[in-house]
Protein backbone atom coordinates (compact mmCIF):
# COMPACT_ATOMS: atom_id res chain seq x y z
CA UNK A 1 0.00 0.00 0.00
CA UNK A 2 1.37 3.34 -0.96
CA UNK A 3 -0.12 6.68 -0.09
CA UNK A 4 0.98 10.01 -1.43
CA UNK A 5 -0.25 13.49 -0.91
CA UNK A 6 0.53 16.15 -3.45
CA UNK A 7 1.21 18.95 -1.02
CA UNK A 8 3.55 18.14 0.57
CA UNK A 9 4.51 14.85 -0.97
CA UNK A 10 4.08 12.01 1.46
CA UNK A 11 4.54 8.33 1.04
CA UNK A 12 3.09 5.44 2.98
CA UNK A 13 4.64 2.14 2.06
CA UNK A 14 3.08 -0.99 3.44
CA UNK A 15 5.15 -3.50 1.56
CA UNK A 16 5.63 -6.55 3.70
CA UNK A 17 2.71 -5.58 5.87
CA UNK A 18 4.45 -2.78 7.73
CA UNK A 19 2.84 0.57 7.14
CA UNK A 20 5.37 3.36 7.15
CA UNK A 21 4.68 6.99 6.44
CA UNK A 22 7.61 8.89 5.02
CA UNK A 23 7.68 12.67 5.15
CA UNK A 24 9.61 14.75 2.59
CA UNK A 25 12.35 15.42 5.14
CA UNK A 26 13.11 11.71 5.26
CA UNK A 27 11.29 11.00 8.51
CA UNK A 28 9.86 7.48 8.56
CA UNK A 29 6.88 6.93 10.83
CA UNK A 30 5.54 3.44 11.55
CA UNK A 31 1.77 3.23 11.44
CA UNK A 32 -0.89 0.65 12.04
CA UNK A 33 -3.76 0.29 9.64
CA UNK A 34 -7.20 -1.05 10.44
CA UNK A 35 -10.68 -0.63 9.08
CA UNK A 36 -13.67 0.69 10.96
CA UNK A 37 -16.56 1.09 8.56
CA UNK A 38 -16.97 0.64 4.84
CA UNK A 39 -14.46 2.75 3.01
CA UNK A 40 -12.55 3.89 6.07
CA UNK A 41 -9.04 2.83 6.99
CA UNK A 42 -7.58 4.16 10.21
CA UNK A 43 -3.84 4.74 10.27
CA UNK A 44 -2.58 5.17 13.81
CA UNK A 45 0.88 6.02 15.05
CA UNK A 46 2.29 5.57 18.56
CA UNK A 47 3.01 9.28 18.78
CA UNK A 48 0.77 12.29 18.33
CA UNK A 49 1.66 13.03 14.73
CA UNK A 50 -1.78 12.47 13.31
CA UNK A 51 -3.17 15.92 13.98
CA UNK A 52 -0.02 17.48 12.66
CA UNK A 53 -0.07 15.54 9.40
CA UNK A 54 -3.76 16.16 8.88
CA UNK A 55 -3.05 19.86 9.03
CA UNK A 56 -0.31 19.54 6.46
CA UNK A 57 -2.17 17.78 3.71
CA UNK A 58 -5.67 18.15 2.39
CA UNK A 59 -5.73 15.11 0.21
CA UNK A 60 -3.91 11.93 -0.56
CA UNK A 61 -3.71 9.54 -3.41
CA UNK A 62 -3.58 5.89 -2.53
CA UNK A 63 -2.55 3.08 -4.77
CA UNK A 64 -2.08 -0.58 -4.31
CA UNK A 65 0.57 -1.94 -6.66
CA UNK A 66 -0.06 -5.65 -6.99
CA UNK A 67 2.25 -6.63 -9.78
CA UNK A 68 -0.44 -6.15 -12.42
CA UNK A 69 -0.41 -2.39 -12.50
CA UNK A 70 -1.46 0.43 -10.28
CA UNK A 71 -4.83 1.30 -8.93
CA UNK A 72 -5.29 4.88 -7.93
CA UNK A 73 -7.65 5.90 -5.19
CA UNK A 74 -8.57 9.37 -4.08
CA UNK A 75 -9.04 9.88 -0.39
CA UNK A 76 -8.73 12.44 2.34
CA UNK A 77 -6.66 12.35 5.48
CA UNK A 78 -8.46 13.74 8.48
CA UNK A 79 -7.68 13.56 12.18
CA UNK A 80 -9.46 10.93 14.22
CA UNK A 81 -10.77 11.21 17.74
CA UNK A 82 -7.36 10.49 19.12
CA UNK A 83 -4.49 12.72 18.16
CA UNK A 84 -2.45 9.78 16.94
CA UNK A 85 -5.03 8.58 14.46
CA UNK A 86 -5.63 9.53 10.86
CA UNK A 87 -8.72 8.37 9.07
CA UNK A 88 -8.40 7.77 5.35
CA UNK A 89 -11.79 7.86 3.74
CA UNK A 90 -12.79 7.29 0.16
CA UNK A 91 -16.02 7.02 -1.74
CA UNK A 92 -17.41 3.49 -1.59
CA UNK A 93 -17.96 3.55 -5.33
CA UNK A 94 -14.30 3.12 -6.14
CA UNK A 95 -14.79 -0.51 -7.05
CA UNK A 96 -11.96 -0.62 -9.55
CA UNK A 97 -9.42 0.47 -6.97
CA UNK A 98 -10.75 -1.77 -4.23
CA UNK A 99 -10.45 -4.78 -6.49
CA UNK A 100 -6.68 -4.42 -6.43
CA UNK A 101 -6.47 -4.92 -2.68
CA UNK A 102 -5.18 -8.31 -1.66
CA UNK A 103 -3.40 -9.89 1.30
CA UNK A 104 -2.35 -13.33 2.53
CA UNK A 105 -5.40 -15.10 3.89
CA UNK A 106 -6.39 -18.15 5.86
CA UNK A 107 -9.61 -20.05 5.45
CA UNK A 108 -11.43 -22.40 3.18
CA UNK A 109 -12.90 -21.99 -0.25
CA UNK A 110 -15.53 -24.14 -1.89
CA UNK A 111 -15.94 -24.06 -5.66
CA UNK A 112 -18.53 -25.48 -8.02
CA UNK A 113 -18.18 -25.66 -11.73
CA UNK A 114 -21.21 -24.01 -13.27
CA UNK A 115 -21.90 -25.97 -16.47
CA UNK A 116 -21.71 -28.93 -16.12
CA UNK A 117 -21.72 -29.31 -12.36
CA UNK A 118 -18.52 -30.21 -10.57
CA UNK A 119 -17.11 -29.54 -7.14
CA UNK A 120 -13.78 -28.92 -5.46
CA UNK A 121 -12.53 -27.33 -2.28
CA UNK A 122 -9.29 -26.03 -0.89
CA UNK A 123 -7.64 -23.45 1.28
CA UNK A 124 -6.92 -19.81 0.61
CA UNK A 125 -3.38 -18.56 0.15
CA UNK A 126 -4.27 -14.96 -0.48
CA UNK A 127 -7.43 -13.05 -1.08
CA UNK A 128 -8.53 -9.83 -2.69
CA UNK A 129 -11.71 -8.32 -4.02
CA UNK A 130 -10.41 -9.12 -7.50
CA UNK A 131 -9.49 -12.73 -6.90
CA UNK A 132 -7.75 -15.34 -4.80
CA UNK A 133 -4.92 -17.80 -4.83
CA UNK A 134 -5.88 -21.25 -3.57
CA UNK A 135 -4.46 -24.70 -2.96
CA UNK A 136 -6.92 -27.43 -3.83
CA UNK A 137 -7.44 -30.54 -1.72
CA UNK A 138 -8.00 -32.63 -4.83
CA UNK A 139 -7.66 -31.50 -8.42
CA UNK A 140 -10.67 -32.45 -10.53
CA UNK A 141 -10.12 -33.59 -14.10
CA UNK A 142 -11.98 -30.57 -15.47
CA UNK A 143 -9.79 -28.04 -13.66
CA UNK A 144 -7.99 -25.74 -16.09
CA UNK A 145 -7.61 -22.06 -16.91
CA UNK A 146 -10.75 -20.48 -18.31
CA UNK A 147 -13.29 -22.60 -16.43
CA UNK A 148 -15.99 -20.50 -14.74
CA UNK A 149 -16.93 -21.41 -11.21
CA UNK A 150 -19.24 -20.52 -8.41
CA UNK A 151 -17.15 -19.92 -5.31
CA UNK A 152 -18.04 -19.64 -1.65
CA UNK A 153 -15.74 -18.14 0.96
CA UNK A 154 -16.34 -18.20 4.69
CA UNK A 155 -15.28 -14.81 6.03
CA UNK A 156 -15.77 -13.16 9.41
CA UNK A 157 -18.34 -10.76 8.00
CA UNK A 158 -20.43 -13.57 6.53
CA UNK A 159 -20.32 -15.91 3.55
CA UNK A 160 -19.27 -14.57 0.18
CA UNK A 161 -20.57 -16.01 -3.06
CA UNK A 162 -19.15 -15.02 -6.43
CA UNK A 163 -18.64 -16.25 -9.94
CA UNK A 164 -14.96 -16.67 -10.71
CA UNK A 165 -12.73 -17.79 -13.57
CA UNK A 166 -9.68 -20.01 -13.18
CA UNK A 167 -6.83 -17.85 -14.45
CA UNK A 168 -3.89 -20.03 -13.43
CA UNK A 169 -4.01 -23.74 -13.23
CA UNK A 170 -3.89 -26.81 -15.35
CA UNK A 171 -4.95 -30.42 -14.88
CA UNK A 172 -2.93 -31.82 -11.98
CA UNK A 173 -1.93 -28.46 -10.48
CA UNK A 174 -2.97 -28.01 -6.87
CA UNK A 175 -2.11 -24.31 -6.73
CA UNK A 176 -4.41 -22.09 -8.74
CA UNK A 177 -5.46 -18.49 -9.21
CA UNK A 178 -9.04 -17.34 -9.41
CA UNK A 179 -10.42 -14.07 -10.75
CA UNK A 180 -13.73 -12.91 -9.27
CA UNK A 181 -15.93 -11.91 -12.19
CA UNK A 182 -19.26 -11.27 -10.54
CA UNK A 183 -19.73 -10.32 -6.93
CA UNK A 184 -22.39 -8.35 -5.09
CA UNK A 185 -21.50 -5.04 -3.46
CA UNK A 186 -22.10 -6.59 -0.04
CA UNK A 187 -19.82 -9.51 -0.82
CA UNK A 188 -17.12 -7.18 -2.09
CA UNK A 189 -17.36 -5.09 1.09
CA UNK A 190 -16.80 -8.27 3.14
CA UNK A 191 -13.77 -9.28 1.11
CA UNK A 192 -12.23 -5.81 1.28
CA UNK A 193 -12.81 -5.69 5.05
CA UNK A 194 -11.20 -9.13 5.43
CA UNK A 195 -8.19 -8.11 3.35
CA UNK A 196 -7.65 -4.88 5.27
CA UNK A 197 -8.07 -6.71 8.58
CA UNK A 198 -5.46 -9.30 7.54
CA UNK A 199 -3.11 -6.52 6.49
CA UNK A 200 -3.66 -4.80 9.84
CA UNK A 201 -3.02 -8.01 11.80
CA UNK A 202 0.26 -8.57 9.99
CA UNK A 203 1.31 -4.94 10.52
CA UNK A 204 0.56 -5.30 14.23
CA UNK A 205 2.82 -8.28 14.76
CA UNK B 1 -32.20 3.48 -11.64
CA UNK B 2 -35.70 2.49 -10.52
CA UNK B 3 -37.34 3.90 -13.61
CA UNK B 4 -34.73 2.18 -15.73
CA UNK B 5 -35.47 -1.14 -14.06
CA UNK B 6 -39.23 -0.73 -14.44
CA UNK B 7 -38.96 0.11 -18.10
CA UNK B 8 -36.75 -2.87 -18.87
CA UNK B 9 -38.63 -5.34 -21.07
CA UNK B 10 -39.17 -8.91 -19.93
CA UNK B 11 -37.84 -11.34 -22.46
CA UNK B 12 -39.11 -14.92 -22.63
CA UNK B 13 -36.18 -17.31 -22.80
CA UNK B 14 -35.33 -20.95 -22.24
CA UNK B 15 -31.82 -21.08 -20.81
CA UNK B 16 -30.05 -23.37 -18.37
CA UNK B 17 -29.51 -21.46 -15.13
CA UNK B 18 -27.89 -21.91 -11.75
CA UNK B 19 -28.61 -20.10 -8.51
CA UNK B 20 -25.71 -19.93 -6.05
CA UNK B 21 -26.68 -18.95 -2.54
CA UNK B 22 -24.91 -18.86 0.81
CA UNK B 23 -22.16 -21.15 1.90
CA UNK B 24 -20.23 -22.89 2.96
CA UNK B 25 -21.72 -25.22 1.99
CA UNK B 26 -22.61 -23.45 -1.19
CA UNK B 27 -26.24 -24.03 -2.11
CA UNK B 28 -26.62 -24.70 -5.82
CA UNK B 29 -30.02 -24.83 -7.48
CA UNK B 30 -30.15 -25.85 -11.11
CA UNK B 31 -33.08 -24.95 -13.30
CA UNK B 32 -34.30 -23.18 -16.39
CA UNK B 33 -34.52 -19.43 -16.74
CA UNK B 34 -37.81 -18.66 -18.48
CA UNK B 35 -37.90 -14.86 -18.40
CA UNK B 36 -35.22 -12.22 -18.03
CA UNK B 37 -35.08 -8.47 -17.63
CA UNK B 38 -32.57 -5.94 -16.40
CA UNK B 39 -33.99 -6.08 -12.87
CA UNK B 40 -34.52 -9.81 -12.44
CA UNK B 41 -35.74 -13.05 -13.89
CA UNK B 42 -38.07 -15.98 -13.42
CA UNK B 43 -36.61 -19.41 -13.07
CA UNK B 44 -38.17 -22.86 -13.07
CA UNK B 45 -36.54 -25.23 -10.60
CA UNK B 46 -36.94 -28.96 -10.28
CA UNK B 47 -38.34 -28.73 -6.77
CA UNK B 48 -40.32 -26.35 -4.61
CA UNK B 49 -38.23 -23.76 -2.79
CA UNK B 50 -39.60 -23.49 0.73
CA UNK B 51 -38.54 -19.99 1.69
CA UNK B 52 -37.13 -16.84 0.27
CA UNK B 53 -33.42 -16.21 0.33
CA UNK B 54 -31.23 -13.16 0.05
CA UNK B 55 -27.88 -12.67 -1.62
CA UNK B 56 -26.17 -14.85 -4.16
CA UNK B 57 -25.51 -15.13 -7.84
CA UNK B 58 -27.55 -16.19 -10.85
CA UNK B 59 -25.60 -17.67 -13.73
CA UNK B 60 -27.05 -18.66 -17.09
CA UNK B 61 -25.56 -20.54 -19.98
CA UNK B 62 -26.09 -19.42 -23.54
CA UNK B 63 -24.08 -20.40 -26.59
CA UNK B 64 -21.39 -21.83 -24.35
CA UNK B 65 -20.98 -18.51 -22.52
CA UNK B 66 -21.76 -18.07 -18.82
CA UNK B 67 -23.39 -14.77 -17.85
CA UNK B 68 -23.85 -13.92 -14.20
CA UNK B 69 -25.57 -11.30 -12.08
CA UNK B 70 -25.58 -10.60 -8.31
CA UNK B 71 -28.91 -11.47 -6.70
CA UNK B 72 -30.61 -9.44 -3.98
CA UNK B 73 -33.59 -11.70 -3.24
CA UNK B 74 -35.05 -14.99 -4.36
CA UNK B 75 -38.83 -15.20 -3.93
CA UNK B 76 -40.45 -18.64 -4.22
CA UNK B 77 -43.72 -19.05 -6.09
CA UNK B 78 -45.89 -22.07 -6.83
CA UNK B 79 -44.82 -24.89 -9.08
CA UNK B 80 -41.11 -24.65 -8.48
CA UNK B 81 -40.91 -21.15 -9.94
CA UNK B 82 -38.77 -18.53 -8.26
CA UNK B 83 -38.63 -14.82 -8.89
CA UNK B 84 -35.06 -13.59 -8.76
CA UNK B 85 -34.50 -9.91 -7.96
CA UNK B 86 -31.11 -8.59 -9.02
CA UNK B 87 -29.06 -6.10 -7.11
CA UNK B 88 -29.77 -2.64 -8.42
CA UNK B 89 -26.17 -1.52 -8.69
CA UNK B 90 -24.23 -2.52 -11.74
CA UNK B 91 -20.98 -4.29 -11.07
CA UNK B 92 -17.70 -3.97 -12.84
CA UNK B 93 -17.38 -6.42 -15.68
CA UNK B 94 -21.09 -7.10 -15.60
CA UNK B 95 -21.89 -9.53 -18.36
CA UNK B 96 -25.66 -9.38 -18.01
CA UNK B 97 -26.29 -6.39 -20.25
CA UNK B 98 -24.47 -7.99 -23.20
CA UNK B 99 -26.66 -11.05 -22.68
CA UNK B 100 -29.83 -8.93 -22.77
CA UNK B 101 -28.62 -7.16 -25.88
CA UNK B 102 -27.96 -10.42 -27.66
CA UNK B 103 -31.39 -11.72 -26.65
CA UNK B 104 -33.00 -8.56 -27.97
CA UNK B 105 -31.17 -8.99 -31.24
CA UNK B 106 -32.45 -12.46 -31.98
CA UNK B 107 -35.61 -12.75 -29.92
CA UNK B 108 -34.24 -14.81 -27.04
CA UNK B 109 -33.90 -18.51 -26.54
CA UNK B 110 -30.83 -20.72 -26.32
Amino acid sequence: VKVTGADPELLIDACGGHVVLGAPDGTRIPLRCRTTDDGIAVLSSPGSLGEHLAGMIGGVRLWWPDGRGRAELTGTLSPGRRGSTLAVTWPPTHTQERRHLRAPATGRIEVRRLFPDGTASGRLLDLGAGGAAVVLDHVPAWWEAGVRLGVSLHLDGGPVVAVATVVRGSPGDFAAGLRFDTMSATAEDRVVAAVLAADSRRAGR
Amino acid sequence: MTADRRSSPRLPVDLPGVLLIGGPPLARMDGTVVEVSRGGCRMLLGAEVPEEASGGILAVLRSGQVSARPVRRVLPAEGGVVRVIFEAAAVEGDDWDPLLSSLNDDGGGP
